[in-house]
């Protein structure tokens, strides 16, 4: 309920074509539809560019972000004037939502919105280390810039807002607070770590079309950031549930004896040296305890084994040895090894089966004893859990580490030592 | 035209922009506001502090960056029945309150960055200044400083989102100023905004 408002139209300094602003009124500055000329109607400010470059996301494309649309209005190639590093920001505009940035740096993007609710400065000049949205960022880079090319429309003088003002980028992966200051504005923005493949799906284009992704943005997020002493505090946790699980498993299971019997080496044949057990009945899948017995006496025994299907042919080959010796020496007597072993079969369908068991003796000993048991309950798994458990965080703390590290590569305010320090 | 704002200087038509009643002159160029997108709308309404208000009237400043939009509104609120709406792109601050003289023994810096200063204790920072290229009005607008747009405008806000915008004229002691609030964008709502049919939402 407005009275009737006014069309805006601005001619071209240059080839005097008249450009209908998409962004009305707002609109402060823009290229011109037909040369490319870039000029600020207010101010009579025009300017040429050295560079030219098509964004990979074309002026006018509509995008959604967390169910918000907007469209590209404007698109800037900018210059770190220090480093020399280029990178691109989409101006991005709805009525509704209203202004956002789309920054993008070797194919890592960042979605930004204004942050009005944060006082940055101390004394003219940014907080080293703000604090907001409950956490601290870090100051990543400061800079001054300049920009090589614009296409579209802005709702600034974005050359000179560029061009007239210092930067700081803070971060907190994945966020980010930008922060800039001239004579006349101070702005600050709050973005996040937006990954090329949402990037493209915003604006349902192929991520081909996308420039390709070179090397960890600096507010990529870290695959799973636990904190050290989170992370310590889960794998405790997570040993202690498993060794109750494993302890309660155990008690719940019984092992059932579902053959045995004691062979010499009599029973080997010259020819096959193979002894083929009687056929013994698995009703449902379970977990198979072998358990090998010999009688050793500073002696060893070696056999392996196949236990075979007798409906599908299937075999599962395993091996195991024992050996058990003793003595004494100076510090008394002594002994080590076993006389006995367990190997150990997970998830042997139900049938029938055999075993066929190729011994080896050493010609001291002669006999063996074999049981097959059905139901068993091993605890082997659990220190293999337990050492994951523990070379889990080791791992992900060195791999966090590097990850970092080379986060703050391009930094000059890196927390981490470099070989150029 | 039923008038709305207790302290009312101007009315225009708000179908044709004609002056329905002013105490004040502006030029006919300054009647109506150009198009720039904006949801809010004179008749929109909305809660501030848990007291209703609805728009009745806008100011546009267009600077030569920029622009703010200082939006009327009637206030469900007998001390301050005015509610000004000072609005960006960026920021959005509230102030149930008119403008006053800015007090005497305090100081500006005319920078971004730079400090606003009353007595020894109370210090805003800077984070806008510039003078409007043109103004624009539209609907019913209460007492305002300079409505030639001859001043420069300052945007201050301090650490507890307190905010303050000041007409400066050559003279401090003939600049005015309002103590507002600052509020996030996306915190506030307004009702019986306008709609762009070419925008999804």
């Amino acid at each position: 309920m407005s009275g009737p408002s006014k069309t805006l139209s601005y001619e071209c300094p240059k080839c005097k074509t008249v450009n209908v602003p998409k962004g009305k009124a707002l609109t402060v500055a823009l290229t011109c539809k037909s040369c490319g000329v870039y000029f600020c109607p207010h101010s009579n400010i025009n300017d040429k560019f050295s560079e030219k470059r098509d964004p990979a996301i074309p002026i006018g494309s509509r995008g959604t972000f967390e169910g918000k649309t907007y469209e590209v209005l404007g698109y800037v190639l900018k210059l770190e004037k220090k480093h020399r590093y280029k990178w691109s920001e989409y101006f991005l505009f709805s009525p509704y939502h209203g202004i956002a940035f789309l920054s993008e740096y070797g194919g890592n993007w960042n979605f930004l919105t204004p942050y009005a609710n944060h006082l940055w400065l101390s004394d003219r000049k940014a907080l080293q280390d703000p604090y907001a949205m409950g956490q601290a960022f870090k100051l990543y880079a400061k800079y001054n810039a300049a920009v090589l090319y614009a296409q579209g429309e802005f709702f600034n003088d974005t050359i000179a807002v560029t061009e007239d003002s210092k930067h700081w980028e803070h971060i907190a992966p994945p966020y980010i607070l930008t922060f800039e200051q001239s004579n006349t504005v101070t702005g600050s923005f709050l973005g996040k770590y937006i990954s090329p493949k949402d990037v493209a799906s915003a604006f349902k284009m192929p991520a081909g079309k996308l420039p390709k992704k070179d090397g960890m943005g600096y507010t990529e997020p870290i695959l799973g950031n636990f904190t050290p002493v989170a992370l310590v505090a889960v794998s405790i946790v997570a040993l202690m549930a498993a060794f109750v699980i494993n302890i309660v498993f155990n008690n719940m299971t019984t092992e059932e004896s579902v053959y045995q019997n004691t062979y010499t080496q009599l029973e080997l044949k010259d020819s096959v040296k193979m002894i083929s057990t009687p056929s013994f009945e698995l009703q449902k899948t379970t977990a198979v305890s072998v358990q090998v017995t010999a009688p050793l006496d500073n002696d060893w025994f070696y056999a392996e084994y196949s236990l075979i299907n007798e409906v599908t042919g299937e075999e599962q080959e395993f091996s195991g040895e024992i050996s058990y010796y003793r003595g004494t020496d100076s510090d008394g007597s002594w002994s080590e090894g076993s006389k006995t072993t367990d190997m150990f079969l997970s998830s042997v369908p139900a049938g029938k089966y055999h075993l066929d068991i190729y011994p080896e003796f050493s010609g001291k000993n002669n006999y063996f004893h074999i049981a097959v048991y059905r139901n068993a309950a091993f605890s082997g798994n659990i220190w293999l859990l337990a050492i994951g458990l523990c070379v889990f965080p080791a791992i992900y703390f060195t791999y966090r580490h590097y990850k970092e590290v080379a986060r703050w590569e391009d930094s000059d305010y890196s927390p981490y030592e470099t070989d150029d320090d | 035209m039923q008038r709305k704002l207790k302290e009312s200087v101007l009315v225009l038509c708000t179908n044709c922009n004609a002056k329905v009643f002013g105490t004040i002159d502006i030029p006919a160029e300054s009647h109506g506001v150009p198009d720039d997108y904006s949801v809010v709308q004179i008749g929109s309404t909305g809660k501030y502090r848990d007291k209703k208000f609805e728009i009745v009237g806008r100011i546009r400043m267009q600077m030569k960056d920029d622009f703010r939009s200082f939006w009327c509104a009637t206030y469900d609120d007998d001390k301050n029945p005015t509610l000004w709406i000072c609005q960006s792109l960026e920021s959005i601050a509230f102030a149930a309150d008119t403008f006053k003289p800015f007090p005497p023994k305090s100081d500006i810096d005319l920078n971004a960055g730079g400090k606003v200063v009353f007595g020894d204790k109370i210090k805003l920072y800077v984070n806008f200044v510039s003078a409007p290229l043109s103004i624009h009005y539209e609907g019913e607008i209460a007492r305002f400083p300079r409505p030639d747009g001859r001043f420069v405008f300052v945007h201050a806000m301090n650490n507890s989102n307190s905010a303050l915008v000041i007409c400066v004229n050559n003279d401090l002691n003939d600049t005015e100023m309002l103590w507002a609030h600052t509020r996030e964008l996306a915190d506030v709502q307004f009702e019986n905004t306008r709609k762009f049919n070419e925008w999804p939402q």
